[in-house]
């Protein structure tokens, strides 16, 4: 009853209202907005303490940011051109502790003690560790499999907030020292350091997490892992032939020993790509363990070392003046019989020549016509020509730290410094430069960016980059190549460089012997040097072999002439292959001289036709047929260079 | 005008949730670190789609399927407790997705009691009980699955609706007084309740344990400070276990960008309330007025009951941010709640030109 008086009561206010304001509505939706406005209001003033004037809180969050680690991904692979590993995360264990529930507990810090001496941990430094106030601290990272399996046993005694053992992964490189200088290294938290770890960090590297290492009011550790591994990191494949690079750093370190050299170093490209196939540097260092070797043994000196090339640098200043004709491969030069003053200085030839043509200049190395030539392209002419040829600047390898090496401007020589760039001083290159300026002649002129990373592949097989040359000008003519290659061949038949030589597949080069500038004076300390290409007709490979400081002879044709040798003879009858096609005629990778090729080719003419067809041909070794041996589906014809 | 003023809000809203869904979730799970940010983007699009499709469209059309769509999605409701799994039978699972049907009905449900009320001319005790009553009723399923943040924020929209309607105050105090008892006896009845409103009153009495969240979203602030610590660079995402991208998303923002960052979000949702609710006041007819003013603070009191969590000043819910936090169903029905603000403004717009 009074209810519904009541209600009767407000409806009429509220029609009443209703004709005066409209909809009471209206009203309550402002008074709403306000009230939603005062909401946020409050949170902002709230937010706004929290944010910036709880001095309490800023503290706790900065202690608690303090106790988080990083788990990486596996680092990706790196391979050599053949698909071989060489480099490779492999798994490890990482050892931690939580001191504070620790440190009060006699029992378990013996048992602490005792890890640590399984482990080979200092008494001092695990007592140390222990006296920390965190909550969180590695007794020891990346333990081995075997390490890890020795302290099990007694890692098992603790609970897991006290004691426990993270997986992490740790770099290996199966080749050790061999090839350091390229692969580079990592630190412990798998950072690249050097070589292509370095430059291709971001891309090697896996996903990073960081874990919260959190801690109850007792001091409990409760991890927070991850639900499943971070992905690993992208797999590198580089140009590096590991066969070639095991031959050259054994050579090397053989030779280095013989003429008791204090260092060597070696560059192998492919002339054709401007492909890094191999680089040495001696003394090197393991990879596995860089913190044991000293800090300069880890200096890849191929494309990290400057120093004046001497005689080598004669094919450039000649080529350079072939190419502007201002001399001709008839021209003749007077070459003072061994000894020329010229302006200040007095230079001297180690084989004494009256006259000789540029062919001679080259093949034998004379430091007197070659300045005189350096002197008749004169100082801009040689400069730009130099300049062109990648002197004075970087190749642009992708590799770390690559030096520019030195090449001032023109307008800063004195005509001395012009007649000594001839025979290969007053600049200063890197091996690598050289290679690469050298690789020019040898492919008729380009010159091309140097690479050792072919493609990048990420974890779920795509090819997320594929390198291909570069060519970046060219430079030479055919025919100035044509004849400088010539000129080489001719070192090697006749020159300073007869040591160089290699049957069947004959080579080319170039023999350097430059005298080591030290406080300002020029010592009796030696840079020996080779550089050649080879097969002759067919060039494959362009190494470059130095030995610094030798002792035991220093002329480069005696010193490295014999190791370019060997290992590019070694190389290339590795690689030589004949494929034989259904029309018979057949193809080749790596072959000899044309003589030799007409050789092969008359006695696969000379086989039964039909036989050739039903049968694979296989032909091994190189040089002239030795014997034939016939199975049931298989020809296998071997050769022998005798 | 004010319908772009709101769907640029909204928009900037929804891309700085995208933004920091992925930041937070991607250094959690590998196997596919975009999954979180894809689906958000899908909820998106759709979401989106829909909002354009209701802002085209009359309101009476609603008005006239509401009450159709109320049975439905209160039947998916009742479904999750039939079909759900886990604990929390919250989700209807499909392959691919799983759905949160609560998230439709809340939106729906203002829709109908919009309806409801614009028939309503008086207001008196009796309609009171009556709608609270129908409120319990109709949330009682999301009570029983359990959540008790869309349960309790049900029965706030039913006092809402019952407030902008005209309901005397009075009336509305009057049903506030049993609310104590009942909240005494579902804290008894569920113990984990009592912890959390312990840990509300101070959450470092169990730093571990309930206060956990609330303690490192207050640290998230603290450490973020005036500017933030930069996008990504932020290392207390770690420490949320699991709620880090819906319930909890306002702590990373503010870690990474800041107090200056949280004054911008919190001005886009100050132009929706803004919009909403003046457009609201100046409609005519009255079930586009109520439809509009509960749309509004559909979006508005989520916002602000999940920012007050966040800085400790209401005990922890679970109710989402909206736009902002990862979660498709919750954003979908965000962008229905839009959808229905911009056909209100539209109407009134056209009305005075």
């Amino acid at each position: 009853m009074s209810r519904g008086r009541k209600s009767k009561e407000y409806s009429s206010r509220s029609s009443q209202s209703k004709k005066k304001v409209g909809d009471p509505a209206t009203k309550r939706i402002l008074v709403s907005l306000f009230l939603v406005l005062a909401g946020f209001g409050i949170y902002i003033v709230r937010a706004g303490y929290i944010s910036m004037f709880s001095e309490e809180l800023k503290e706790k969050a900065k202690a608690q940011s303090k106790t988080t680690i990083v788990i990486k991904g596996k680092r990706g692979k790196i391979y050599d051109r053949n698909g071989k590993l060489i480099a490779k995360d492999i798994p490890s264990y990482s050892l931690w502790m939580n001191p504070q529930t620790l440190r009060t507990d006699e029992a378990k810090r013996k048992n602490i003690y005792e890890i640590a001496k399984i482990l080979k941990i200092d008494q001092k430094e695990i007592s140390d560790k222990l006296q920390k106030k965190v909550h969180f601290v590695w007794i020891k990272r990346q333990l081995t499999e075997d390490e890890f399996r020795s302290v099990k046993r007694i890692i098992e005694r603790f609970s897991r907030n006290e004691v426990g053992v993270i997986k992490e992964w740790k770099r290996f490189y199966p080749y050790g020292d061999v090839v350091a200088h390229i692969t580079g290294f990592v630190n412990i938290d798998s950072e690249g350091l050097a070589g292509l770890e370095l430059y291709y960090d971001r891309k090697l590297k896996g996903k990073e997490i960081k874990l919260a290492v959190l801690r109850d009011a007792l001091g409990r550790i409760i991890m927070n892992f991850p639900p499943d591994e971070p992905p690993p990191g992208y797999d590198i494949y580089t140009t590096v032939d590991i066969d070639l690079q095991l031959l050259l750093f054994e050579e090397l370190k053989n030779q280095m020993q013989n003429m008791k050299a204090k260092g060597a170093f070696a560059i192998a490209i492919d002339p054709n790509t401007g492909e890094v196939l191999a680089g040495v540097s001696l003394p090197s260092f393991d990879p596995n363990y860089p913190s044991k070797y000293p800090e300069k043994s880890r200096q890849a000196k191929f494309y990290q070392y400057v120093f004046e090339p001497g005689s080598v640098f004669k094919i450039f200043v000649v080529a350079s003046a072939l190419e502007s004709d201002i001399i001709s491969p008839t021209d003749s030069f007077f070459c003072h019989e061994g000894k020329w003053d010229f302006k200040s200085i007095t230079i001297r030839d180690v084989k004494k020549i009256g006259y000789a043509t540029p062919r001679e200049i080259v093949a034998l190395s004379s430091n007197i016509c070659a300045s005189q030539i350096s002197l008749l392209l004169g100082k801009e002419r040689l400069y730009n020509y130099l300049k062109r040829l990648g002197f004075g600047s970087k190749t642009g390898v992708d590799l770390p730290g690559e030096e520019s090496g030195l090449l001032s401007h023109f307008s800063r020589w004195y005509d001395v410094d012009l007649a000594v760039i001839g025979f290969g001083y007053f600049i200063g290159v890197t091996p690598l430069q050289i290679a690469t300026a050298f690789s020019s002649i040898v492919n008729d002129g380009y010159i091309l960016r140097p690479y050792i990373v072919s493609k990048i592949v990420s974890p779920h097989r795509e090819i997320i980059y594929q390198a291909k040359p570069e060519f970046r000008d060219k430079i030479f003519s055919k025919q100035t190549c044509e004849l400088m290659k010539s000129f080489m061949r001719e070192t090697v038949i006749s020159g300073t460089g007869k040591r160089a030589e290699i049957p069947f597949f004959l080579s080319a080069g170039k023999t350097g012997t430059s005298r080591k500038l030290k406080n300002g004076k020029y010592v009796k300390e030696y840079i020996s040097s080779f550089i050649g290409f080879s097969p002759y007709e067919d060039p494959k490979i362009v190494l470059f072999v130095v030995f610094d400081e030798p002792e035991e002879a220093y002329y480069g044709g005696e010193v490295a002439s014999p190791v370019f040798a060997s290992v590019v003879e070694k190389y290339l009858s590795s690689h030589l292959q004949f494929s034989i096609n259904s029309e018979n005629s057949y193809d080749k990778s790596y072959s000899g001289t044309s003589s030799q090729k007409v050789l092969l080719s008359k006695f696969l003419d000379s086989l039964p036709q039909d036989k050739l067809k039903e049968k694979k041909v296989t032909i091994k070794g190189y040089g002239f047929v030795n014997h034939v041996e016939e199975t049931e589906d298989e020809i296998v014809i071997q050769l022998s260079p005798n | 005008m004010k319908s772009y003023l709101v769907v640029f809000a909204v928009l900037i809203l929804s891309a700085i949730g995208l933004l920091f869904v992925f930041n937070v979730t991607y250094v959690r799970n590998f196997a596919n670190p975009y999954i979180f940010v894809q689906k958000q983007a899908i909820a998106l699009a759709l979401g989106l789609a829909l909002m354009f499709v209701i802002s085209r469209t009359p309101l009476g059309v609603l008005r006239r399927l509401s009450i159709f769509l109320l049975v439905i999605s209160f039947c998916f409701v009742i479904a999750t407790l039939i079909l759900g799994s886990g604990d929390a039978k919250r989700w209807i699972r499909l392959p691919g997705f799983s759905i949160q049907p609560v998230e439709f009905f809340k939106i729906v449900l203002t829709l109908f009691l919009a309806n409801v009320f614009s028939k309503i001319e008086k207001i008196d005790f009796s309609t009171v009980i009556s709608f609270v009553t129908l409120g319990l009723f109709l949330s009682f399923p999301v009570y029983l699955q359990p959540d008790y943040g869309n349960f309790a924020f049900i029965m706030i929209m039913v006092i809402f609706m019952l407030f902008i309607a005209g309901a005397k105050l009075r009336y509305l105090l009057a049903i506030a007084f049993p609310i104590i008892p009942l909240l005494a006896l579902a804290v008894i009845t569920a113990p984990y309740r009592m912890r959390r409103l312990l840990v509300f009153i101070d959450p470092w009495t169990d730093p571990q344990g309930s206060g956990f969240q609330v303690i490192q979203s207050l640290l998230s602030y603290a450490s973020g400070g005036l500017t933030g610590v930069g996008i990504g660079e932020g290392i207390q995402r770690l420490f949320f276990l699991p709620a880090v991208h819906n319930d909890f998303i306002i702590s990373s923002i503010a870690e990474e960008v800041g107090f200056l960052g949280i004054v911008v979000i919190v001005l886009l949702y100050s132009i929706v309330a803004f919009v909403g609710f003046l457009s609201a006041s100046r409609l005519k007819d009255r079930f586009a007025k109520l439809a509009v003013a509960s749309a509004t603070f559909f979006i508005s009191a989520q916002a602000i009951l999940n920012l007050l969590v966040s800085v400790a000043l209401l005990p922890t819910k679970g109710l989402p941010l909206p736009f902002i936090s990862y979660g498709g169903s919750s954003t979908i029905a965000n962008f229905i709640a839009i959808g229905i603000m911009l056909s209100g403004i539209s109407a009134e717009e056209n009305k005075l030109s």
